[in-house]
């Protein structure tokens, strides 16, 4: 591709997908300022991308997708003002992990991306404990990794609770898998007598997989329940509307929502909750969480005064610019305490 | 002395209008040239520059094997090889606008191979350029 740029400056499309296009994309494109459509997908472009395409403000149509492109995405793409599409699948670019990029992206009316978060991988288990509940229940939290991501991965485990922030470090081989039973106790060295509940932040080099079950332990097993822990990749972003289904409060179950702040701000989320004709009930709960944190309002239909309501959904709303969310209700049965979680479903 | 070129192919009908001669020879000039529309704007030769870049574009990528190279290469040519100057806005794949220079090249999947040439820098201006689903290296 020639570097010239004396070609660009009127230049509102250029396509040259579906070329044999190599090496490197010539930064003097960041010249093209009136440049709206850029095609370049299906050649083999490679190394990074060093154009500050952010100088393209214009630009709403972006394809690199099918390309030996590497390396992080620049961050001046948040100073597109009016993105359409942009796709990079089948390269391997990663999106820079920040919120403020992550919520860009989630902008994006049409996109198709790469699944790669570049850096570290951030996997939150939501909901942790090491407590006695009502009626001698004995709540602990175990927590698994997978390792298939193809390298030897460390791992950064933080214990996020009432008290000062523990962490642990440890690696895992090339598809090892681990399992902390009772974590708080066995990993983060708490007192077997401490009450306590938080989340764990597991921050790894690779993508890893992890998973959680929180439960009460008694004489003759155990019962809980499985909560993912999730990434930001999970996380609704200003502007989705997510949806729990299959919530209810009667004499039979009641139902707790919860939320955890991904993004690196404090953020706000919207709870309403609905009947199965589609009817509010009650109160829009606003739950706010500080960044990293977890928050659950426990029988939120009591509090919303929403009344009896046997077969009820909720949507979840960020409700600030930039936010980054995961949502989960836990419905449970009232007769014998056994919950289910509900993770938060993203629009399609 | 002035004189009319008139170029036809399957898309449309131009008139060259040389209002003033000079540069060109009467040779250059069809005698019997007929205007079928006397609406037609005058079209002026490009710069020497631009019909070069778009010279180095065709013989850089194998203009020979382009699959649709029509009014490139069209009798009578120039010195050069190539259609006389004042044509060139028939060729296959460009367009012109009003002020006379290439708004588009539209050459997509047109069996062009090799190098964009750095000349192409000598346009003055394309607002669009579709070299899609060719072999440009």
């Amino acid at each position: 591709m020639p570097a010239e740029s004396g070609v660009l400056a009127r230049l509102e499309s250029l396509d040259l997908s579906s070329n044999l296009l190599a090496g490197a994309i010539p930064a003097a494109l960041a010249q093209a300022a009136s440049l709206k459509v850029l095609h370049l997908g299906d050649n083999v472009l490679g190394g990074s991308l060093q154009v500050e395409l952010g100088n393209l403000a214009k630009l709403e149509r972006l394809h690199l997708h099918d390309n030996p492109l590497a390396g992080a995405l620049p961050g001046s793409l948040t100073r597109l003002t009016a993105p359409q599409h942009l796709s990079y699948q089948n390269t391997r670019q990663c999106a820079p992990g920040d919120a403020a990029f992550l919520s860009w992206l989630g902008s994006v009316p049409v996109r198709q991306d790469s699944g790669l978060i570049c850096g570290t991988y951030t996997n939150l288990v939501p909901s942790m404990a090491h407590l006695r509940g009502s009626a001698g229940t004995q709540w602990r939290t175990d927590v698994a990794v997978v390792n298939r991501a193809g390298v030897a991965v460390l791992l950064n485990a933080t214990y996020h609770s009432s008290g000062a922030p523990l962490t642990r470090s440890t690696s895992l081989a090339v598809n090892a898998a681990l399992e902390w039973r009772d974590a708080v106790v066995s990993l983060f060295g708490r007192d077997p007598g401490a009450a306590t509940s938080g989340t764990v932040e597991i921050v790894a080099t690779a993508a890893v997989h992890v998973t959680s079950r929180t439960y009460n332990e008694t004489p003759t097993g155990s019962y809980g329940q499985y909560y993912p822990a999730c990434t930001v990749k999970d996380a609704l972003s200003f502007g989705q509307v997510g949806v729990l289904p299959q919530l209810g409060k009667s004499a039979r179950v009641r139902t707790n929502i919860g939320i955890l702040n991904q993004g690196g701000a404090s953020c706000a989320v919207r709870v309403k909750l609905f009947d199965q004709a589609g009817l509010q009930r009650g109160d829009t709960r606003v739950i706010t969480a500080a960044p990293g944190k977890w928050r659950q309002e426990n029988d939120i239909f009591a509090r919303a005064g929403a009344g009896e309501v046997d077969v009820a959904y909720a949507t979840v709303e960020v409700d600030t610019p930039g936010g980054l969310v995961w949502a989960y209700a836990s419905v449970v049965d009232a007769a014998t305490g056994d919950p289910t979680t509900v993770p938060v479903l993203v629009p399609y | 002395m002035s004189g009319a070129e008139v170029f036809q192919n399957a898309a449309q009908t131009r008139v060259v209008l040389n209002l003033v001669d000079g540069q060109r020879g009467d040779g250059d000039l069809y005698p019997n040239g007929v205007v079928v529309n006397t609406g037609g704007p005058a079209v002026a030769s490009i710069p020497n520059a631009e019909r070069a870049a778009l010279i180095a574009l065709y013989s850089a990528t194998g203009g020979g094997g382009w699959r649709n190279q029509n009014g490139w290469k069209t009798a009578p040519t120039a010195a050069d090889g190539f259609a006389m100057p004042g044509t060139e806005c028939t060729w296959h794949g460009l367009a012109w606008g009003s002020s006379g220079g290439v708004v588009s090249v539209l050459l997509p999947a047109n069996n062009l191979d090799g190098e964009i040439p750095a000349s192409i820098a000598s346009l003055s201006g394309p607002r669009s350029v579709n070299l899609a689903g060719n072999r440009v290296r």
